[in-house]
């Protein structure tokens, strides 16, 4: 079947609609039913996303922290969902004239249906950024304090960042959006604000015990099931033809060129990761091939409505050499991510971003958008680095984020649930074995 | 006796806990199916009574601490009976001279940083204090172990576990710990005090 061509104008109402997005007021958007439907299905992608979390980040955990990564990630879903229901969702999306952050709709109710189908959709959006810290932090950081930043970020520094982009659903719009930055479904708004906040936590957590040498030297503690991690990228990948398509907010040929586009950048970040490592003569660890495809599609999220096929096979392409150097450098610099998910969300997340503005349809290279791309990923690195680092900083102070040495030892499944994820497997861990 | 003594001691304290309604009927459980297990399975003694008393999250945290206030209190009656404390004492050695032996196969003597590290951990405030000296010694040279008392030998266990994962990394520590584990197991004595003892403790 031959493929068609957006035509000029559904490529200008398309450009118009990213250029700021969610411009239309919310009595316009997703009144038809297939509109709706399409957008309950992509929420319920993205819902399922959470469960390749749990698996990509459960599976890079060794067997003894298993079950409490997992568990993070279930319950992160929980705390976010509530957090962003309370709060987040009325600074993200309520009325914004100031373009700093919306003044109403907090607590939304479940009619009318429209609206409704929106917030569950941006909803499982927060709870993304949310899940993205669960793997960094894995294996060291306490259940509890936890979960209280999980809602804090849904609650209160995603929304805040999204509010500049995209706060424009009911009135007003945000300051970013007001000068034209792109970030169709969220690499800077969604992945990055979740990155950067994970490396305010792992900063202020510290590796875990033993992961570098005393000079530096970087020592790998692998997963304790790596098929779990390939099934966990393969369902992230799934999941993300509904957070990219899923944010066109309409059951329209649009779509199509995302998801293309999506396809194309994600296969292209696997090409990227696997080039990058045979040229600095690094393993080509299964983990850092599977993450390749992730950097590829957080790399095409800004800009995967507004570029071409060729732009995004580059965007991917460049997406995979930006998460392997990235993460060469932070493990120089002694920081331990366990998941390896701040060079796919945070550096991919960002390069992304930038090539949205460069690549963009019709206005290549304009060195004004390029600027603006700029700006934006500085201002919400900004703003959500040193909010999360107040916030775990506070809960360093009051109630502590690292789990005791003892507990490190023992795995945060026995001391933080009294479980033991595999009790067969584990005789000398299990207590009273 | 130590093992027996603690399981003995459980339903008094899941009373005490729990409350006397939901602790009484906890230790109904405890004494109908695991009391008379040589080794019972703690894990889903707590899981049972979680999921039929339905209890919630203080109460579970009330009863983790239960049980852990429970065998603690055994562990350090051990240290009271000699019987005891002989056979945690063989373990222990059992335990630790493995590990030793172990890091001398790989490099000829315990390497240099392996004493540096676990000297400074056994040194800090929350090490061994004045027995520092004597355990990094009798560690380092073999001989006679000086008298510690339990909790400075659970503490001793995890601070060389500690240094195993400066010195070897995480991986190499967990396989070469958790193998003088298993070698410890073998004894006779660890029917009566298994090294697991010495590694699951109440501390935080």
């Amino acid at each position: 079947m031959p493929r068609q061509k957006p035509g000029k104008t559904k490529l200008i109402s398309l450009l118009v609609l990213f250029a700021s997005p969610y411009a239309a007021h919310a009595s316009d958007a997703l009144t038809s039913a297939a509109d709706i439907v399409w957008v309950s299905v992509a929420a319920a992608l993205v819902f399922f996303m959470q469960a390749g979390f749990a698996l990509l980040e459960g599976g890079c955990s060794r067997a003894k922290n298993s079950t409490n990564v997992i568990l993070k990630n279930f319950a992160d879903l929980c705390f976010g969902v509530l957090g962003f229901w309370v709060i987040g969702y009325g600074l993200m999306f309520g009325t914004n004239n100031t373009g700093w952050f919306g003044m109403d709709h907090f607590l939304p109710d479940s009619s009318p249906g429209n609206e409704a189908v929106f917030f569950v959709f941006q909803a499982m959006f927060a709870a993304t950024a949310a899940t993205i810290v669960a793997g960094s932090v894995a294996e060291r950081m306490r259940f509890w304090p936890y979960l209280l930043a999980s809602f804090v970020i849904t609650a209160l520094i995603y929304p805040l960042s999204g509010s500049w982009v995209w706060g424009s659903f009911y009135e007003g719009s945000g300051w970013l959006a007001q000068r034209g930055f792109v970030d169709f479904a969220g690499s800077t708004v969604v992945h990055s604000v979740g990155a950067w906040c994970a490396l305010a936590a792992v900063i202020l957590l510290g590796p875990r015990l033993g992961r570098f040498a005393k000079d530096g030297t970087p020592r790998t503690i692998p997963g304790h099931n790596l098929p779990m991690v390939a099934l966990g990228v393969f369902i992230l990948w799934l999941g993300w033809f509904g957070f990219n398509g899923g944010s066109t907010l309409s059951a329209s040929q649009d779509v199509g060129t995302v998801l293309m586009n999506t396809q194309i950048a994600a296969v292209l970040g696997v090409i990227g990761t696997i080039m990058c490592a045979g040229l600095l003569r690094r393993t080509m660890s299964a983990v850092t091939i599977l993450n390749g495809g992730l950097a590829g599609l957080v790399a095409i999220t800004a800009g995967c409505a507004s570029m071409s096929a060729g732009f995004s096979a580059l965007t991917g392409l460049i997406g995979g050499f930006v998460m392997v150097i990235s993460g060469i450098a932070l493990e120089k610099l002694r920081i331990d991510d366990v998941v390896g998910a701040i060079p796919v969300h945070g550096f991919a997340g960002a390069w992304g971003t930038l090539a949205a503005g460069m690549f963009y349809s019709g206005d290549l290279f304009n060195v004004s958008r390029i600027s603006i791309q700029l700006l934006g990923i500085g201002a919400v690195f900004v703003w959500s680095f040193s909010a999360a680092l107040i916030l775990f900083g506070a809960l360093k102070m009051i109630i502590g984020i690292r789990a005791s040495t003892l507990h490190e030892q023992h795995g945060l499944d026995y001391t933080e649930h009294a479980d033991v994820g595999y009790p067969e497997f584990q005789a000398s861990l299990a207590p009273r074995s | 006796m130590a093992e027996m003594r603690w399981q003995m001691a459980l339903p008094d304290i899941l009373s005490e806990q729990l409350g006397a309604h939901a602790g009484a009927q906890a230790a109904d459980l405890w004494i109908a199916k695991y009391a008379s297990d040589a080794g019972p399975n703690v894990i889903d003694f707590m899981r049972e009574v979680s999921q039929t008393l339905q209890l919630d999250a203080r109460q579970r945290n009330a009863l983790r601490a239960a049980v852990h206030q429970a065998r603690a209190g055994g562990s350090a009656s051990a240290v009271g009976n000699r019987q005891e404390l002989a056979a945690g004492g063989k373990v222990a050695v059992a335990l630790l001279t493995s590990i030793r032996g172990r890091l001398i196969a790989r490099t000829g003597r315990p390497p240099a940083d392996f004493i540096d590290d676990l000297g400074n951990l056994l040194a800090a405030r929350d090490g061994l204090h004045e027995m520092a000296a004597p355990a990094l010694g009798w560690l380092v040279q073999g001989g006679r172990m000086p008298d510690l008392t339990f909790d400075q030998l659970t503490n001793l266990v995890h601070k060389v576990y500690i240094a195993l994962c400066q010195t070897l990394g995480p991986v190499a520590a967990d396989e070469l710990f958790y193998a003088a584990v298993e070698h410890a197991k073998t004894l006779p004595e660890a029917a009566q005090f298994p090294p697991t003892n010495l590694i699951f403790t109440d501390k935080k």
